[in-house]
């Protein structure tokens, strides 16, 4: 169980994060929405120790210091155009970064290469980072992420790139971790649809604040969204029961 | 193939495949880099048969005492000062871009090596020397000039959390700050002074010998020992800060300690030599294309791409006029130039 108690981030004087406190279940799915600047970035890398903030978080009873929340927690930022040319292999390998040295062993770069075949990737092994396509890379660093172990496992808008196809790999894959490894999931989203779909539990975030949490039928509302997005939309169910946002327009 | 080959994949042949191939790429670097340093030795102004050099170099005793001289006492510290600061200059390189994240990044780009010329612009000019040591003043107040240009964008870049792009904008505006003081100097002095300067602007290995080969020397190894313990992290930086910071890396300080040491390498190399330009540019290039990121390779790889260029350079130096030696740091981007362009023209991999 990872709790969040009155998580406080501000970049000089603006506050970015205001006395945000949530509880985050293992083997659930978490998804972070709000409008572009509501925050979810910020509120991920604070979790993940990546940040200078104030307040506490524990997993499973214990604070995390920076050091623990490096050990435990493993922080999947937004894809990003790629100049690299490490080899898709070397990136997964990069996740155990503690564990490389002068030699590598065997046994971690087989480790790796399962960990790409996982997402059909293994056949990439050797190429380069700036040599495959948007979607591939994302993929590249979600292996890497799962190579890590981690107990948390915080994906900052990890479909944003991908087709349909490599959208349910990747939002299936974070399924199977939460599921199998006991683990806590936060994902930050922006298709709506697809985040009631896949989470448990949601949070809304509008300027830094809470604006709504609890399970996708009540923070999904037509009133929240008009209050985070600034947009009218429809919220129905499908016949098959998922919920499912329709934008109608933009307001002022 | 059986079932549970199928399950569980098996990555490490692949992986040590490509080790291997960037390890003899490697090994025919170290391969070339003796060939060409061996030539070096044997090729100079003075003419000496092959036969008596390697007497010489193997048997000093019983060579002529003036082959000794030349052998001994000029060609091989000028050989030897060619590979260390190829050697630092490669490997500043390298780091500098990591660290910058710029293909365009080198030990000069940050200024540092224009302060080094103004410090021994204004040593020539004052014409003050050292109490003891009278011999050692101009390539020490290059080295403290230097220095302070390091210090100076450290300064600035500390200020802004290590940020690259205030680095490099620091770096820039401090290369502009001590080339104009260093027009200056050179406007300012008599003509005999000038030329002294601009000789020392050229940069020559001339001035090598066995007093400031081993403090090249001991800078170099230095910085290499300071290095390696942040090897992995700084192929890890190559992944983008933030990815970087993802999997545990401290940023911040690791730029700020990797800037501090390639401060130094530049400083001890141009600090006896003068300015050398483009090795520092070239060289890491030539080894990205070779072996790749992982800087276990990587860094030697841009060590000895950098002397390999500067060993060659400084043939070239030597046959251009028989009989005299052009300075090396006007031949550098003549032997680089071509061998980059092959490698961008014929290369298969992607580089930066």
């Amino acid at each position: 169980m990872l709790e969040i108690r009155n998580l406080n981030v501000a970049y000089k004087a603006t506050t970015v994060l205001q006395d945000i406190s949530i509880t985050l279940e293992p083997r659930q799915i978490t998804a972070l929405i709000g409008c572009n600047g509501s925050g979810k970035s910020t509120m991920l890398k604070a979790i993940a120790g990546l940040l200078p903030m104030s307040g506490q978080i524990r997993l499973a009873g214990q604070v995390l210091t920076q050091e623990t929340a490096h050990q435990n927690i493993t922080y999947m930022p937004q894809e990003t155009s790629a100049t690299s040319s490490l080899t898709v292999l070397e990136v997964v390998l990069l996740g155990r970064l503690g564990s490389l040295g002068m030699i590598v062993p065997k046994q971690l770069v087989n480790e790796a290469y399962q960990a790409l075949d996982e997402f059909g990737l293994s056949s990439l092994h050797a190429r380069t980072l700036d040599a495959i396509s948007g979607g591939q890379r994302q993929l590249v660093y979600l292996a890497q992420a799962m190579f890590r172990n981690p107990h948390v496992l915080l994906l900052d808008e990890p479909t944003a790139a991908l087709d349909l196809r490599h959208q349910l790999l990747v939002l299936e894959t974070m399924q199977r971790f939460a599921v199998e490894t006991n683990g806590v999931v936060v994902v930050a989203m922006h298709d709506l649809t697809l985040a009631a779909q896949f989470s448990d539990q949601m949070i809304g975030l509008n300027n830094g604040f809470v604006q709504a949490c609890g399970i996708p039928e009540h923070v999904m509302t037509s009133d929240n969204l008009r209050e985070m997005y600034k947009i009218e939309a429809e919220v129905n169910r499908t016949m098959l029961g998922h919920l499912q946002v329709t934008p109608l327009s933009a307001t002022h | 193939m059986t079932d549970t080959a199928v399950a569980h994949p098996s990555g490490a042949p692949n992986y040590q495949a490509l080790m291997a191939r960037r390890l003899t790429w490697l090994f025919g670097g170290v391969v070339l880099l003796v060939i060409s340093s061996i030539a070096d030795i044997l090729i100079g102004p003075a003419f000496l048969n092959v036969g008596d050099v390697v007497m010489a170099l193997f048997s000093p005793d019983s060579a002529a005492p003036m082959v000794r001289i030349i052998v001994h006492d000029i060609r091989l510290p000028m050989t030897l000062m060619a590979v260390l600061v190829g050697m630092s200059l490669g490997v500043a390189g390298v780091h500098m871009q990591t660290i910058l994240n710029n293909p365009l990044a080198s030990p000069y780009t940050l200024g540092f090596s224009a302060a080094a010329g103004f410090g021994a612009a204004i040593a020539i000019l004052t014409g003050i020397t050292l109490p003891f040591l009278p011999i050692m003043t101009v390539p020490v107040a290059a080295f403290l000039m230097s220095s302070f240009a390091a210090f100076l964008v450290y300064g600035f870049a500390r200020m802004r959390a290590m940020s690259p792009e205030v680095m490099v904008l620091a770096g820039i505006a401090t290369l502009f700050l001590f080339q104009s003081l260093q027009s200056m100097v050179q406007y300012l002095a008599s003509p005999e002074v000038l030329q002294a300067i601009v000789f020392w602007l050229f940069g020559s290995l001339l001035k090598a010998s066995w007093t400031n080969v081993p403090i090249v020397a001991g800078i170099f190894v230095i910085c290499i020992l300071a290095l390696l313990p942040n090897i992995w992290q700084l192929t890890a930086l190559r992944l983008g800060d933030e990815r970087a910071a993802a999997i545990g890396v401290n940023v911040r300080n690791l730029r700020a300690k990797v800037f501090i040491i390639v401060a130094l390498l530049t400083a001890g190399a141009v600090a006896f030599v003068g300015t050398i330009g483009f090795i520092g540019l070239v060289a890491p290039h030539i080894a990205r294309i070779l072996v790749g990121e992982d800087q276990r390779i990587l860094l030697p790889m841009a060590a000895i791409t950098g002397a390999l260029t500067m060993t060659l350079a400084s043939i070239l130096s030597k046959i251009i006029t028989p009989g005299g030696v052009i300075p090396i740091g006007i031949v550098t981007a003549v032997i680089g130039v071509p061998f980059l362009f092959t490698l961008i023209i014929y290369g298969h991999r992607r580089h930066w």
